[in-house]
C-alpha cells in the first residue's frame, strides 16, 4: 500500500496534463505501459532487497562498491528523495491553494505540510504504514464513488481514436509515467523493516500494479470528461473533473471532500519519500539516530519547495523530473543488482556471505 | 507491502530520556494545542455567513457603448418566517471593459462578499453571445468559486429582465429558471447545456454545443380577465420588444414570465442561430441526447386527425465513409448517414382509428418516422447552409476514426467548410412498443 501510494499519491493530480499532450487519447494506455516499466523496476527492488534483507540502499551500495562510492550512490538516492519531497509537496500545495485555499499563503499549507510529515517521520516508518492501512482504503473508496458519479458525464468515445497520436508517443508518455512508477525505488530505504522478506518483488509490484490502475482511470476519466482539448488546458484535471461531478442536487462541490482525502494520502507518501531520505542522510553521516536530521532536512525542504513560485514553474520543474529520473530510477537497482550478483560471483556465495 | 508486515520500529531511543528534552517537547505540544485551538476554531480569516451574499444567478451582456455588463442576483435570506420578506433577493449590476472589471465594479455596490459558489443559472445575452463567448468562459473556468453544474443559457430579450421576473411558483427568477431547466431537459424541448457541457465541447470544432435559450414572454393580464386568452397567446420580450418586467400592452397591464424552450447553436464561441423546441429535440436525437420526446402526428388520408407520441428511446448512429476516403479532399462531398432507431409510446388518439390492427401499427410506425425523418432533413439544410456548424458530433465522429494527427493538423481546421459540403442523410426507424393501458380510445354513448 505504501508504495501504491508514493506512485499515484501526487502525480494522479496533473499525470493527466502532462501525458495527454504527449500521446492524445492513448495518454491512458501509456499510464499502463508505464506501469509495465514500473514493474519491471519493482523487480529490480526486490532482488537487489532480498539480496541485502537487513540493510538500507547506503549499506547496501557501499558493500558492493566499496564506501567512496556507495556513499556517492547514497548521495544521490537523498538527492532524488529531497526532489521527490519538494516537487510532491509544492505540487499538491499549489493544488490545494488554487483550488480552495485562494487566501491562504503558500508558505502556511507548505509548513502544514511539512510539519506532519516530520512527525511522521519522527515515528518511524511503520507508524506511516500503519496510517496509510487506515488511509488508503478511505482513499480508495473515494476514489470509486467519484468514478461511479463521474458515470453520466463520462464520453466514453473521447478515448478514441485508441492509438491517439501513435506508437512513438505512447512510448514517450510511457517513459514519462514510469518516473511516477520508478518512484518505488524510495522502498529500497525501509524493506528491511519487512517481517517477510521471501516475496519483495511481488509486494512492491502489486503497489506499482495498485498505483498504475489507479494512474490510469484517473487519465481515462479525465480525457472522457474534459477530451483532449479541454485536458490540456485545466491546471489539475484531477481536480476539475472531481469539480465536474456532481449526484443530483444534495452532492455538489464533492471536489472538497476528495481534494481532503488525497491531502492524507499525500501526506503519507511525503512522509516516507522525507524518512528515506534523512535515513539515508543519516547513513551517509554515519548517524546513529536520523530523527536529528528531521528539523534541518525539513526546513531546508521547505525552503526548496518555495523556489517554483507558480504553476507554470512548478510543472516546468516537473516535466524535467518526469524526463529524465526514470533512467535513474531503473539504473540505480540495476547497478546495485549487477554489482551484487558479481560480487557474489567474485566471493563464489551470497553477497550477505561476503560481508 | 502493509503495516503488519513491516517490522516494529522503535520510535523512543535517545529522545525524551533527557529532562531538558522532554520539558522542549511538552512545550511543543502545548504551543500546538494552543495554536490548534485559534485555527480549528476559525479565527483566522473566517467570514461570518451574514457577511457573504449568495449569488444564485448571472448574467451577462454586451452594452451600447461595448462594455461588458454583468447582472448578480444574490439570495438575501430572511430570519422571519417563511415568505414575509418582501425582497427575497438582490438584483446588481455593473459595467467594465471585461468580466473582471465589471465584477470588481459590482463588487463596490454590494455590503456583501460576492460568493459564486451557489450560482445555479448563467444567462447570457445575445449580443455578446454573437461576438463570442471567450471573454465569460476565461473568468469563470478560472474561477475555483463557480460551480461546473450551473445552466447556461441564451437570450435574446433583456437580461436585466429576465432577473426581474417574480413568478407565482417560485419568487427568484433564478430559482426558477433552475427548476424549469430540469424539466425542459427531461422533456428534450431545451438541451441540458451547464456550464461543464459548454467547457468539455468548445473546444471540440467536430462537437459544437447547444445552449438552451431562456425568453420572457407574456402572462396572463393582472387586472381585466376577459383578456386573458389573448395575454396567454402572445409572446412578449424579443418578440414584441418588452422593456420590463412588467408593461402595458394596449389597455391591458401584463406580466412576464419566463420560457425555457429552444436553443442557440454555437460555432466555437460564438452563437449562431437560433433552434426552435423541435429542431433542438432533433438535435438530441442525432446526438442520443434525447430523454424523451412528445410530438402530434397527423394521421395521413384523414382531416386532422392526430395521434400523440411519445419517443421513449432512441439510438442514433452516425455511418462515415470508408476510412481511407476520411480526408480533407476525401471528405468533401462524402455521404454520411444518420441512422436512428427507436421506440415510441402512443400517449393520445384523435382518430377514428385506433392502431389495433399489425397494419394500422405498421403504418403508424413508418409514418412517424418520416415524420421524425422530414424534420431532420430540414434541421441538416438549416445547421449546413444557414447556422454553418456541426452540432449533430458527425466530426468527432470522424475524429474518432482517424489518426489524431490528421485530425488536428489536416481536417479540423478546416472542418466547417467540409461539413457545409458532405452530403447528410437521415434514416429513420421508429417502432410503436407501447399504446398505453387501453387498446381504444374510451367511447362515451349519449
Amino acid at each position: 500500500m505504501l508504495v501504491a501510494v508514493i506512485v499515484f499519491s501526487t502525480g494522479f493530480l496533473a499525470a493527466a496534463r502532462l501525458l495527454t499532450p504527449v500521446a492524445g487519447t492513448a495518454a491512458w494506455i501509456s499510464v499502463l505501459l508505464g506501469g509495465v516499466i514500473g514493474l519491471v523496476i519493482a523487480w529490480l527492488v526486490g532482488s537487489v532487497s532480498s539480496a541485502f534483507p537487513e540493510q538500507n540502499l547506503v549499506k547496501i551500495a557501499e558493500d558492493i562498491f566499496g564506501k567512496p562510492f556507495g556513499k556517492v550512490i547514497g548521495l544521490t538516492f537523498a538527492l532524488y528523495c529531497t526532489v521527490v519531497v519538494v516537487l510532491g509537496t509544492r505540487e499538491f500545495v499549489l493544488a490545494i491553494s488554487i483550488s480552495f485555499l485562494e487566501r491562504t499563503p503558500f508558505y502556511v499549507t507548505t509548513a502544514v505540510f511539512f510539519i506532519l510529515a516530520s512527525y511522521a517521520a519522527y515515528l518511524g516508518i511503520e507508524a506511516i504504514a500503519r496510517v496509510c492501512f487506515i488511509f488508503f482504503g478511505v482513499v480508495i473508496i473515494s476514489i470509486a464513488i467519484l468514478g461511479v458519479f463521474a458515470i453520466p458525464v463520462l464520453v466514453p468515445g473521447r478515448l478514441l481514436p485508441l492509438a491517439g497520436r501513435g506508437v512513438i508517443p505512447i512510448m514517450r508518455a510511457a517513459l514519462l509515467t514510469a518516473s511516477y512508477t520508478g518512484e518505488a525505488i524510495v522502498s529500497l530505504a525501509f524493506l528491511r523493516h519487512l517481517k517477510d522478506k521471501r516475496h519483495v518483488s511481488r509486494a512492491v509490484g502489486t503497489g506499482v500494479a495498485i498505483g498504475t490502475a489507479i494512474m490510469a482511470m484517473t487519465v481515462a476519466y479525465g480525457i472522457m470528461m474534459l477530451g483532449t482539448g479541454g485536458i490540456s488546458r485545466v491546471t489539475y484535471p484531477a481536480v476539475e473533473t472531481a469539480r465536474m461531478v456532481g449526484a443530483g442536487e444534495f452532492l455538489e462541490r464533492g471536489e472538497i471532500l476528495f481534494l481532503a482525502l488525497w491531502f492524507s494520502v499525500a501526506i503519507l507518501k511525503l512522509a516516507s519519500v522525507f524518512y528515506a531520505a534523512i535515513t539515508a542522510i543519516a547513513d551517509l553521516l554515519n548517524l546513529d539516530n536520523y530523527r536529528r536530521l528531521i528539523l534541518p532536512f525539513g526546513i531546508i525542504s521547505m525552503v526548496l519547495s518555495s523556489i517554483p513560485a507558480n504553476v507554470a514553474q512548478s510543472f516546468a520543474a516537473v516535466e524535467y523530473f518526469l524526463k529524465y529520473t526514470v533512467w535513474y530510477a531503473i539504473a540505480l537497482p540495476a547497478l546495485l543488482l549487477i554489482g551484487a550478483r558479481v560480487l557474489r560471483h567474485e566471493k563464489g556465495g551470497t553477497p550477505d556471505d561476503s560481508r | 507491502m502493509t503495516a503488519d508486515n513491516m517490522d516494529y520500529v522503535d520510535v523512543s531511543s535517545d529522545h525524551g530520556s533527557h529532562p531538558l528534552g522532554r520539558r522542549l517537547t511538552v512545550a511543543a505540544c502545548v504551543l500546538c494545542v494552543v495554536i490548534l485551538v485559534f485555527a480549528l476554531g476559525g479565527c483566522w480569516d473566517a467570514r461570518d455567513i451574514d457577511h457573504i451574499g449568495f449569488i444564485m444567478g448571472m448574467g451577462v451582456d454586451e452594452s451600447d457603448d461595448g462594455k461588458i455588463v454583468v447582472w448578480v442576483q444574490m439570495a438575501l435570506p430572511s430570519s422571519g418566517p417563511e415568505g414575509a420578506a418582501n425582497t427575497p433577493a438582490w438584483l446588481g449590476s455593473a459595467a467594465g471593459n471585461t468580466m473582471m472589471d465589471a465584477m470588481s465594479a459590482l463588487r463596490m455596490k454590494s455590503a456583501k462578499t460576492l460568493f459564486r459558489g451557489h450560482v445555479k443559472v448563467l444567462v447570457i445575452g445575445e449580443k455578446i453571445a454573437r461576438k463570442g463567448l471567450t471573454p465569460i468562459l476565461d473568468y469563470l473556468a478560472r474561477d475555483s468559486q463557480f460551480r461546473y453544474n450551473s445552466w447556461v443559457l441564451v437570450t435574446s430579450d433583456p437580461v436585466g429582465k429576465i432577473f426581474e421576473v417574480e413568478a407565482d411558483q417560485e419568487n427568484m427568477a433564478s430559482s426558477y429558471i433552475n427548476l424549469m431547466m430540469r424539466h425542459a431537459t427531461l422533456s428534450s424541448v431545451a438541451p441540458q447545456s451547464r456550464f461543464r457541457d459548454l467547457l468539455s465541447t468548445a473546444a471540440e470544432p467536430g462537437d459544437q454545443p447547444v445552449l438552451a435559450r431562456v425568453s420572457l414572454v407574456k402572462s396572463e393580464p393582472e387586472e381585466e380577465e376577459g383578456e386573458q386568452d389573448e395575454a396567454q397567446q402572445g409572446v412578449w420580450g424579443q418578440r414584441t420588444g418588452n422593456e420590463g418586467g412588467k408593461g402595458k400592452k394596449g389597455d391591458v397591464e401584463t406580466k412576464s414570465d419566463i420560457e425555457i424552450s429552444g436553443s442557440a447553436a454555437l460555432h466555437g464561441d460564438l452563437v449562431v442561430g437560433w433552434l426552435d423546441p423541435v429542431q433542438t429535440a432533433m438535435v438530441l436525437m442525432a446526438r442520443n441526447r434525447l430523454k424523451e420526446y412528445s410530438f402530434l402526428h397527423m394521421v395521413p388520408g384523414t382531416e386532422g386527425d392526430t395521434v400523440g407520441v411519445k419517443v421513449l428511446h432512441s439510438r442514433a448512429t452516425i455511418e462515415l465513409p470508408p476510412r481511407h476516403k476520411m480526408t480533407r479532399t476525401g471528405l468533401r462531398g462524402a455521404e454520411v448517414r444518420i441512422r436512428v432507431t427507436g421506440c415510441v409510446y402512443i400517449e393520445e388518439v384523435m382518430s377514428e382509428e385506433q392502431f389495433v390492427s399489425i397494419e394500422a401499427d405498421r403504418n403508424l410506425s413508418r409514418g412517424v418516422s418520416d415524420q421524425i425523418e422530414a424534420e431532420m432533413e430540414s434541421l441538416i439544410e438549416i445547421a449546413q447552409n444557414r447556422l454553418g456548424t456541426d452540432i449533430f458530433g458527425i466530426g468527432e465522429a470522424v475524429r474518432r476514426c482517424i489518426s489524431s494527427d490528421v485530425w488536428e493538423d489536416e481536417i479540423a481546421p478546416i472542418w466547417r467548410d467540409i461539413f457545409k459540403e458532405i452530403k447528410i442523410i437521415p434514416e429513420v426507424s421508429l417502432k410503436v412498443e407501447r399504446q398505453g393501458t387501453t387498446m381504444t380510445s374510451p367511447r362515451p354513448q349519449a
